[in-house]
């Protein structure tokens, strides 16, 4: 696969996050990082469409790199195009975890084994993410990492690993360097704790 | 059996059962995510949406199907109006799967499941039984978390398979029981994981309206009823998904759970059932003495029977033959005997009474109305 295309298609996917329902979201990044283009191309601008998000100017050009060159409708590509400011973040996000994770967090010592040391990877973080008042209802794990390369082969696995411990729709921001953070991602990292640091040095995420 | 593509013209109607159909042979092939979700999608009248996931999943997981499966998936994303050349990117292969999902109905699978769904069971039209099983293998390429809980639920005619599992799923959910939902409805043969999943399962909840008395799960042996068309692809020839026939089978390859009324007066006073064997034990121990004659007598002579008995199936409608008494049995105590005499005796007199109820109600018995709801 072209790593632009693909690099273009993550981009798109990470700025998605919080917008596009999170049980759609991580199919399509399970899709990318599997290398199903071509699904994404027949799929993806119509689910922009039928959940009614626009897509900024940006995130329009990373939709027609990615997914024009793989058979995407070009008419469907055309109307994601939005002419108002996106919705900034609708979430609220907490560093701790909630009370009904155990005092042993067994995902996050998980995470901490597998990408430890790790090369091409940077720092990895946790939030909790929130709808609404924090408290109420239910919070869901947030993860933010840094990543020099095959970010959407690192998403699949990490989203395929939280599946299995329980979490059906899981929430994985690997983020490249040099990368215009949106609202989410920044409200998320605000709020954040350091689960572990991989082996590449100097992609902090939030500065000391 | 009936090609899909030589069928009459598809209303909007039948799309949904099609995609139904063909989620139930993808069971234990893709995640059980996908299937919830596309079954919600299909109930929601999103066809499109979940036709475009259940494919998409498939050559993402590069998850093989057969080319019978290709091609159906590849009309229904024409009927729904979707891009039917994603059917291309499929990856074809007609050897037969082996079903290797393990199943077990320890740790009472069915634990809640009655209670959380007795609303729901109250307002679904015709739904016939449902049961539950633990699968203890991960399903397709992004498997969730094991143990996995499998809901079965039968339907009966008048039933509507998706929305069933929609609504089955969504009340299971509300009460915190994390579970995959398989519905069936009349004239659909079971794919070998349904078989495997049934045969382990414990029941939650079962109607006394059962129109014959074949277990729930077992495949029809002879009769079919008017299948609606959209029965069709999983009964295809050369399908790889196992699909049993209804007309080919002539006997269930293993006997299946026992179907037993636990619905009244208390399901939640139930205790939990374990193993099979112990299942089997208690039934038995909750028997009338009469019962366990007859049990045993039957067991003797025709276990599947004995089975049938021992889980309560003829009740209603139908009278048992006794078999005959034999007093001479070598295995048979005195007081064996003694008691045999006595409720040899008391039980003719029950079969007359049957009898005669019988012939009052035969013309009301359930299943008379074999109205599918995918009739015109």
């Amino acid at each position: 696969m072209d790593p632009d295309i693909e690099q273009s298609t993550h981009e798109l996917l990470l700025r998605l996050a919080g917008r596009l329902p999170d049980q759609l979201l991580w199919r399509f990044r399970d899709w990318l990082g599997e290398g199903a283009m071509g699904t994404l191309a027949r799929t993806l601008p119509r689910s922009l469409l039928k959940h009614r998000i626009d897509l900024d100017q940006t995130e329009y050009r990373l939709l027609v790199a990615g997914l024009i060159p793989h058979g995407a409708d070009w008419h469907q590509v055309s109307s994601t195009l939005g002419v108002d400011d996106v919705t900034e973040n609708r979430y609220t996000f907490t560093s701790s975890a909630p009370e009904w994770v155990n005092s042993v967090d067994s995902v996050s010592v998980l995470i901490h084994a597998t990408l430890r040391g790790r090369p091409d990877v940077g720092e990895v973080r946790q939030s909790w993410r929130h709808v609404g008042v924090v408290g109420q209802g239910t919070a869901k794990r947030v993860l933010l990492i840094t990543a020099l390369s095959g970010l959407p082969r690192l998403t699949g696995e990490l989203q395929r690993v939280l599946r299995v411990l329980g979490d059906e729709e899981p929430s994985v921001e690997v983020i490249p360097p040099r990368f215009d953070l949106p609202g989410y991602h920044r409200a998320a990292l605000a709020d954040s704790e350091l689960v572990c640091v991989g082996a590449v040095e100097g992609t902090r995420l939030v500065a000391a | 059996m009936v090609e899909v593509h030589d069928g009459p013209p598809m209303d909007g109607f039948s799309v949904p059962l099609r995609l139904h159909n063909l989620l139930l042979a993808l069971a234990g092939r893709i995640d059980d995510s996908a299937l919830t979700e596309a079954r919600e999608l299909i109930a929601r009248a999103h066809i499109d949406e979940a036709v475009e996931l259940t494919t998409g999943t498939l050559i993402a997981g590069r998850i093989p199907v057969s080319s019978a499966e290709q091609r159906e998936l590849a009309l229904v994303l024409e009927m729904s109006r979707s891009d039917a050349t994603l059917a291309n990117d499929l990856l074809v292969d007609e050897t037969e799967p082996v079903n290797t999902h393990r199943f077990s109905g320890e740790n009472a699978p069915e634990f809640g499941i009655a209670e959380a769904l007795d609303r729901t069971l109250q307002v679904l039209p015709d739904v016939r039984s449902v049961h539950a099983v633990w699968r203890n293998t991960p399903a397709g390429s992004v498997p969730g978390a094991l143990p996995q809980r499998v809901v079965l639920v039968e339907l009966g005619p008048e039933g509507n398979p998706p929305a069933v599992a929609f609504r089955v799923d969504t009340a299971l959910r509300r009460a915190g029981i994390h579970s995959v939902v398989e519905v069936s409805g009349p004239g659909v043969a079971h794919s070998e994981y349904h078989q495997a999943a049934s045969a382990a399962a414990s029941p939650a909840w079962v109607t006394g309206s059962t129109t014959s008395s074949s277990s729930s799960f077992r495949p029809e042996p002879v009769a079919k009823p008017p299948a609606p068309v959209t029965s069709e692809p999983v009964a295809e020839s050369g399908s790889r998904h196992s699909m049993r026939s209804s007309s080919t089978t002539t006997a269930p390859a293993e006997p299946v759970a026992p179907v037993v009324p636990i619905v009244s007066p208390s399901p939640a006073a139930e205790p939990p059932r374990k193993a099979r064997s112990e299942t089997r034990a208690e039934r038995t121990a909750d028997l009338t003495p009469a019962e366990v004659a007859q049990l045993r007598q039957a067991l003797a002579e025709d276990p599947e029977k004995g089975r049938e008995i021992a889980a309560g199936k003829p009740s209603m409608h139908e009278v048992v033959e006794l078999p005959a008494l034999d007093l001479d049995d070598p295995s048979l105590s005195e007081r064996d005997r003694a008691l045999l005499r006595e409720l040899h005796a008391e039980l003719a007199e029950r079969e007359r009474a049957e009898a005669a109820k019988m012939r009052l109600n035969g013309a009301s018995r359930s299943g008379g109305d074999q109205r599918g709801w995918t009739a015109p």
